[in-house]
């Protein structure tokens, strides 16, 4: 069983700039989300649950593979992938050809894409492509899936189903995820731990 | 005045018969290397590190090249001045990468600088090189025709490790395009990009040894640069880039005969001429 847990967990962005100490437990189908001010360091540490910024004290238990969607499309603009190819770079080798890509053809359907498999990314809007990559995720094997700020370009209607999807793929799959957001109300639920960072303290260099 | 179409056509069933009998190991040689330059050459580009990964292996085996086509020393053991030129060349290269390692140019810009790099070095080294006008200039003005079948089967060989590699192209296109979602999925950035730049290096090396500059050059950027088109999504481009090389090693020779010129021109002439109405076509056909 996986599990995501953080004790008296510290870290500093850049230097004279804390954050922390952060602590939390999260057990099979756990869904944290992260909520603050704008740079109080939700983003730094989501990299650092990611694995992608280092820790400056305590303890964090991650597992080794996580699914990180960023805040931004990365270097998505660069390489004219497709809906459906973005799919295909993170789906586990498991089974047929056929099998895998009914998955995703699945997977595509649930967050509203059906029929765009074939599209390239920058021809869809920004929604659409915040949609595409929450599909991705949601269809990679990782135990854990942390999301950034992924769903701001969503529509209202679209990103309360893209919740609930989470909610529901979570309590059947065991898996845990943490998520930023600015909008608490569409995210947060009786069942769920919200974690609010406040503005980050600045020590004097 | 109307051209004779018939006297055109024996022209090219009779370039054809001349090649497939007389001239078969290298037309093989050529399309070897059209199987795995045009898709390693896109991936480059998706990676945007046209500069350091073409140009470096393109500017340290273009020096390699030279040093296995030259004596590095003489009779009498003296250095050869082309120990000196394989010096700068690899200390041009690795001074490239230290400079250009965390800058990301324009793929546009970066192509034509390491086509003309390319060229301009393996110019200069066949000018000052006392052995250039009889063993280099062949290569350069891509003169393949005299290649023999004993070649061939290194060359067979040497291609199928660099096609095994192409079974990581989902790794290269995740940490390209994703990279801190590939390095949070517990993938290594810089093992897929030593083995990209690996795969790279090793085509660009058998191909310029065998080949030479200018089809190396013309395989390598020229469908590339037409199949990555606007409306194409990698897997397509990967194919056109594939098919746009194997048609130019198949009438770039052709034409070659027909006109009486060397391969290499013909080559890169075929790739112009197939990646333009290529792109024509899927122009008509998307709008």
């Amino acid at each position: 069983m996986s599990r995501l847990s953080a004790a008296e967990l510290i870290v500093v962005p850049s230097p004279g700039v804390r954050i922390g100490p952060v602590s939390f437990t999260l057990g099979p189908g756990d869904l944290l989300v992260l909520r603050g001010p704008n740079g109080c360091g939700k983003t730094t540490l989501l990299r650092t649950l990611a694995g992608l910024h280092p820790i400056e004290s305590g303890q964090l238990a991650v597992p080794s593979t996580v699914a990180y969607v960023a805040q931004g499309p990365e270097d998505e603009e660069q390489v004219p992938l497709g809906v459906d190819e973005v799919l295909t770079l993170v789906q586990a080798n498991d089974g047929s050809a056929r099998s895998r890509a009914d998955a995703r053809h699945a997977a595509l359907s649930d967050v509203g894409l059906e029929g765009r498999g074939a599209r390239r990314m920058s021809t869809l809007s920004g929604g659409e492509r915040q949609r595409a990559r929450f599909a991705a995720a949601l269809l990679s094997p990782a135990p854990v899936l942390l999301f950034d700020e992924a769903t701001s370009a969503v529509d209202d209607e679209g990103e309360k189903k893209l919740a609930d999807l989470l909610r529901s793929r979570l309590s059947t799959t065991g898996r845990i995820a943490v998520v930023v957001t600015h909008r608490p109300d569409v995210w947060t639920q009786p069942e769920s731990t919200t974690l609010v960072l406040p503005a980050p303290s600045r020590r004097p260099r | 005045m109307i051209p004779n179409v018939g006297t055109f056509f024996d022209h090219l069933i009779e370039a054809h018969a001349v090649l497939w009998n007389e001239f078969l190991p290298a037309w093989v040689a050529v399309f070897l290397a059209a199987t795995v330059l045009p898709p390693l050459g896109l991936h480059a580009s998706f990676r945007r590190q046209t500069l350091t990964t073409i140009a470096l292996p393109q500017w340290a085996f273009a020096g390699m090249a030279i040093a296995l086509a030259l004596p590095i020393a003489d009779a009498r053991g003296e250095p050869h001045p082309t120990a000196l030129l394989i010096g700068v060349l690899v200390g041009t290269a690795a001074g490239l990468l230290v400079t250009s390692r965390f800058r990301r140019e324009s793929a546009t810009l970066g192509v034509a600088a390491c086509f003309i790099a390319s060229l301009a070095v393996t110019e200069v080294a066949r000018a000052l090189s006392p052995f250039g006008e009889t063993r280099l200039e062949p290569l350069l003005h891509g003169e393949v025709l005299g290649l023999t079948s004993a070649k061939l089967p290194l060359l067979a060989f040497l291609v199928v490790p660099v096609l095994v590699t192409f079974a990581e192209r989902r790794t290269w296109l995740f940490t390209a395009a994703y990279p801190d979602s590939a390095r949070a999925a517990g993938v290594s950035i810089e093992r897929a990009a030593l083995g990209f730049a690996g795969a790279l290096g090793f085509a660009v090396m058998f191909a310029t040894q065998a080949l030479g500059p200018l089809i190396t050059s013309g395989l390598l950027l020229l469908p590339a640069a037409f199949a990555r088109h606007r409306g194409n999504v990698s897997g397509s481009a990967e194919t056109e880039a594939r098919v746009s090389g194997w048609l130019a090693a198949w009438w770039g020779p052709v034409a070659a005969v027909m006109l009486d010129i060397p391969v290499g021109p013909g080559v890169v002439a075929a790739s112009v001429v197939v990646g333009a109405v290529i792109r024509t076509v899927r122009v008509r056909n998307v709008r």
